[in-house]
């Protein structure tokens, strides 16, 4: 096994978790920052980062830091940190796509003595079960004699500026006391707020798997009582808010749950727990109510055009927001989508204004032409789908005006005072 | 309506919520605490509360108390603060027998003016549309013109000594704006953290009813994953300790939920959502993870038997702790009970031991004989139930040595060190 003193450092995947490690051990150690995608690389050696998560000058700050698109320049490394994307597929099954490409280069490049450390989100034994064979078998090596591993999962929060990663307390593990010791010691050199060594790597990956379930299935609490709480017409924000001045309340509040985490981390387990033979009632309810939400949005915004007299046959509408989450151009996994679809599904013509999003991007994932400036006064129906600052901005004013007279607004995101708004969440 | 100066206040129900706030009124008020138990009634005049909620001192300070039995001691009062107990039947569904009872005795009480609060948990509406009427038929009097109704949800956490009534915020709400302002005013003469006034009756029903919904799905959630983790051979403990090291992961952990509030509120929700036709999956679901937990812990000690080669029929298995939570004599819906019966439905011989719980009732209410002292050395299994601190306070290997040499330790809240038990949640 390497000593801290020896380590040469490579991080696999250059995305918004891979880069901001990267340049963090890049102030310490050589460091090779490795990305399949040739763009990426040649954006960050004009230091440049698309991402928004390291600026300029912090890249700059990382004078050990080397990028490269080459397998071949991982040669040199003896300790490997994984940071691909664990995404799902359309059948909501893990795509460990990434995941064993990723382990397959690194096969090739491995040597005796070697410690690879994977960071992705991925479900408790998939290390151990996936990732070391493949290593085995490319590298011609033995885990556990020749090299070993370890798992220390990401906490990043993209966008976040106060959790950044060295202030994050971070998880570690290894696949032998050896291993997690060295694991341990490495993140503890970078991150101020301390390490936190797990018993195993199953405990670590397990750990990091439940904490976004954990907010899913709170939000899909949430989303639940508002649906109900529309069907007995009281408003649910007024019952949070009561509910709230109890010291031991969770403040969670209604809306779309997509990103490519807590909307994705769930099925990671269930598909595990479920090939272990437990059916995940419980986790599994809370992703149901969650992906129904947007077309529940959708029913009601028919529901109230339909009570003004509003035939929803060619009516306009708008949507405001595209992005998966408020002031971030992400459109990863947004479910703004299911309420585009499910408006068109009655026919309703539908617009969509995001200041944030790139157009092209969503053309490319989407097929959805994005609009500029949406018509004052053009529409049947406005619905504030995300928190942008620009439509806080707007206010009632701004939004009501984009509506026809008689229109209706509809808030998903509690952005607009309650009497302002035909319909919210 | 009253004003707040010339207030006689009534408080129906002196359980552990009504006794602490008729203690707390009778300071600034004449009050009245009427209960429909005589015994209740003897011990309070002996200044005895055996909830254990009020100390002796403090009912022989409050002079301007006065407690009854007989409900002709109501008819001095103008408010009246219904506080019964809201049940649920064996079918689950709400038993709002007592609430009834109440309304019928206040509304024979009631005269032109008066104005009624509700604190018991009940579902959104239930005030309006079940305990009006009732007031309405017993008093001949118009709802909202002659009398007024109030809804302010009790906060009580039985045995806690830090939030007291008075510490706790309290959610207040009327049936018109003038009552609002009215009970409002009344609870802020006795609650020193201040109240909150909600914008009605049916907000501050359901703000009440989804606090402990809220905590039922998260130890759902828990619950879940502990079985999961059991079937990968995760241990549990270690994965939350893990996973709490995340500035925004909530401490949760696995175990049974018993009690007249965590265990039963959930019921009325879904009571209410069901009529409306909305079917509360999310909840129920959670609901009945938690109310298998019992089975799942007696499955658990079966099979650890049964890897040690001990025979379950005619086996000794002695269960420590039934009260429904550590420290406090309340037996109320405990499902300690569940375990006991699994455990003889196989055919062992079930001791159960409790240093808080009263004999007497566990035989009435349970039909469990509570033991002694047990005898060290006589036990095939030992099941921790209750990590009650004078249970703890022998230590775990005195707790082990109830067992015979070979026997199955079972640890169902992880209360003792790592390692000693042979299985835990």
């Amino acid at each position: 096994m390497p000593t801290l003193v020896n380590d040469r450092l490579a991080v696999v995947g250059l995305g918004y978790v891979g880069l901001p490690l990267a340049v963090e051990f890049g102030k310490r150690y050589e460091t090779v920052g490795f990305d399949v995608d040739p763009a990426r690389i040649n954006g960050l050696r004009a230091g440049q980062d698309r991402t928004l998560e390291v600026d300029s000058q912090d890249l700059a700050g990382a004078s050990r830091l080397r990028f490269s698109d080459q397998v071949e320049d991982l040669r040199r490394c003896n300790v490997f940190i994984v940071t691909v994307p664990t995404p799902i597929d359309s059948a909501k099954r893990p795509d460990l796509g990434p995941l064993t490409r990723a382990s397959e280069s690194l096969g090739r490049v491995l040597k005796p003595g070697d410690v690879v450390v994977y960071e992705s989100t991925v479900y408790p034994g998939c290390t151990e079960e996936v990732c070391v064979p493949i290593l085995e078998r490319v590298s011609g090596l033995v885990f556990n004699r020749d090299f070993f591993v370890g798992y220390s999962p990401e906490r990043i929060n993209p966008g976040d500026k106060a959790h950044r990663v060295t202030s994050i307390l971070k998880v570690t593990s290894g696949s032998t006391p050896e291993a997690a010791d060295f694991i341990d010691a490495l993140y503890g050199s970078i991150i101020t707020a301390g390490t936190h060594k797990a018993s195993s790597i199953k405990v670590a990956e397990a750990a990091k798997v439940i904490e976004n379930t954990q907010r899913d299935l709170n939000i899909a609490l949430v989303n639940d009582l508002a649906m109900l709480f529309n069907k007995l017409g009281i408003d649910t924000l007024e019952v949070l808010e009561a509910a709230g001045t109890k010291w031991n309340f969770l403040p969670f509040r209604p809306g779309l749950v997509g990103g490519h985490c807590i909307s994705v981390d769930p099925y990671y387990l269930t598909h595990k727990a479920q090939e272990v033979g437990h059916h995940p009632d419980v986790i599994l309810a809370g992703r149901r109510t969650n992906d129904g939400m947007g077309p529940y949005v959708a029913s009601e915004v028919i529901r109230l055009m339909v009570r003004k007299g509003i035939n929803p046959v060619q009516a306009r509408v708008l949507v405001l927001g595209l992005a998966f989450k408020e002031n971030c151009p992400d459109l990863r996994n947004t479910r703004v989508v299911d309420i585009i679809s499910a408006l068109r599904g009655y026919r309703v013509q539908v617009d969509i204004h995001d200041p944030w999003v790139d157009p092209e991007e969503a053309s490319r994932e989407y097929v959805l032409e994005l609009i500029d400036r949406p018509e004052p006064g053009g529409y049947d129906a406005v619905v504030l789908t995300v928190a942008h600052r620009e439509f806080r901005e707007l206010a009632s004013e701004g939004v009501r005006r984009l509506v026809r007279n008689g229109g209706v607004v509809y808030d998903v995101k509690g952005l607009l005072p309650r009497g302002d708004v035909d319909g919210r969440l | 309506m009253p004003s707040i100066d010339s207030a006689r206040v009534a408080i129906v129900g002196l359980g552990y919520v009504g006794l602490p706030l008729a203690v707390a009124f009778a300071r600034h008020f004449h009050t009245v605490g009427f209960d429909i138990d005589a015994r209740r009634i003897e011990e309070l005049l002996q200044a005895q509360d055996r909830t254990g909620e009020t100390a002796s001192g403090e009912l022989e300070a409050a002079d301007r108390l006065r407690v009854t039995a007989d409900p002709a001691g109501l008819a001095a009062c103008n408010v009246f603060i219904i506080t019964v107990p809201t049940p649920v039947d064996d079918a689950t569904r709400p038993d709002l027998r007592p609430l009834e009872q109440a309304s019928r005795t206040v509304g024979a009480a009631l005269k032109p003016g008066d104005v009624v609060v509700y604190e018991s948990t009940v579902y959104p509406g239930t005030t309006e549309e079940v305990c009006v009427p009732l007031l309405e038929e017993a008093s001949g009097l118009v709802f909202n013109r002659d009398f007024f109704c109030g809804y302010s949800p009790e906060r009580i956490n039985p045995g806690d000594r830090e939030r007291r009534l008075e510490t706790i915020t309290k959610v207040t709400s009327g049936s018109t704006a003038e009552t609002a302002a009215f009970v409002d005013a009344l609870y802020r003469t006795i609650i020193s953290a201040g109240t909150h006034l909600a914008p009605s009756i049916k907000v501050a029903e359901a703000a009440k009813v989804i606090e402990n919904t809220q905590r039922d799905v998260n130890i759902a959630l828990v619950n879940e994953l502990a079985m999961i983790f059991q079937t990968m051979g995760i241990d549990t403990t270690d994965v939350l300790a893990a996973a709490r090291t995340k500035w925004n992961f909530l401490p949760f952990t696995p175990g049974l939920v018993g009690g007249h509030c965590i265990g039963v509120d959930p019921y009325y929700l879904t009571h209410k959502a069901t009529v409306l036709g909305y079917h509360p999956e999310l909840i129920l679901t959670a609901r009945r993870i938690n109310s298998r937990m019992g089975l799942h812990v007696a499955h658990q000690v079966l099979r650890l038997m049964a890897g040690k080669r001990i025979h379950v029929v005619d086996s000794r298995i002695l269960v420590l702790g039934l009260t429904f939570k550590p420290d406090c004599p309340d037996l109320r819906n405990t499902r300690v009970i569940d375990i006991v019966r699994e455990l003889e439905a196989s055919h062992a011989r079930v001791d159960v031991h409790d240093p808080w719980a009263d004999d007497a009732e566990a035989r009435k209410e349970l039909g469990v004989e509570v033991i002694g002292a047990p005898v060290p050395g006589a036990y095939d299994a030992v099941i921790l139930a209750v990590p009650h601190s004078r249970l703890l306070e022998a230590g775990a290997e005195a707790i082990r040595a109830y067992g015979k040499e070979r026997c199955v330790l079972y640890d169902v809240k992880s209360a003792l060190p790592e390692g000693m038990a042979d299985g835990r949640l």
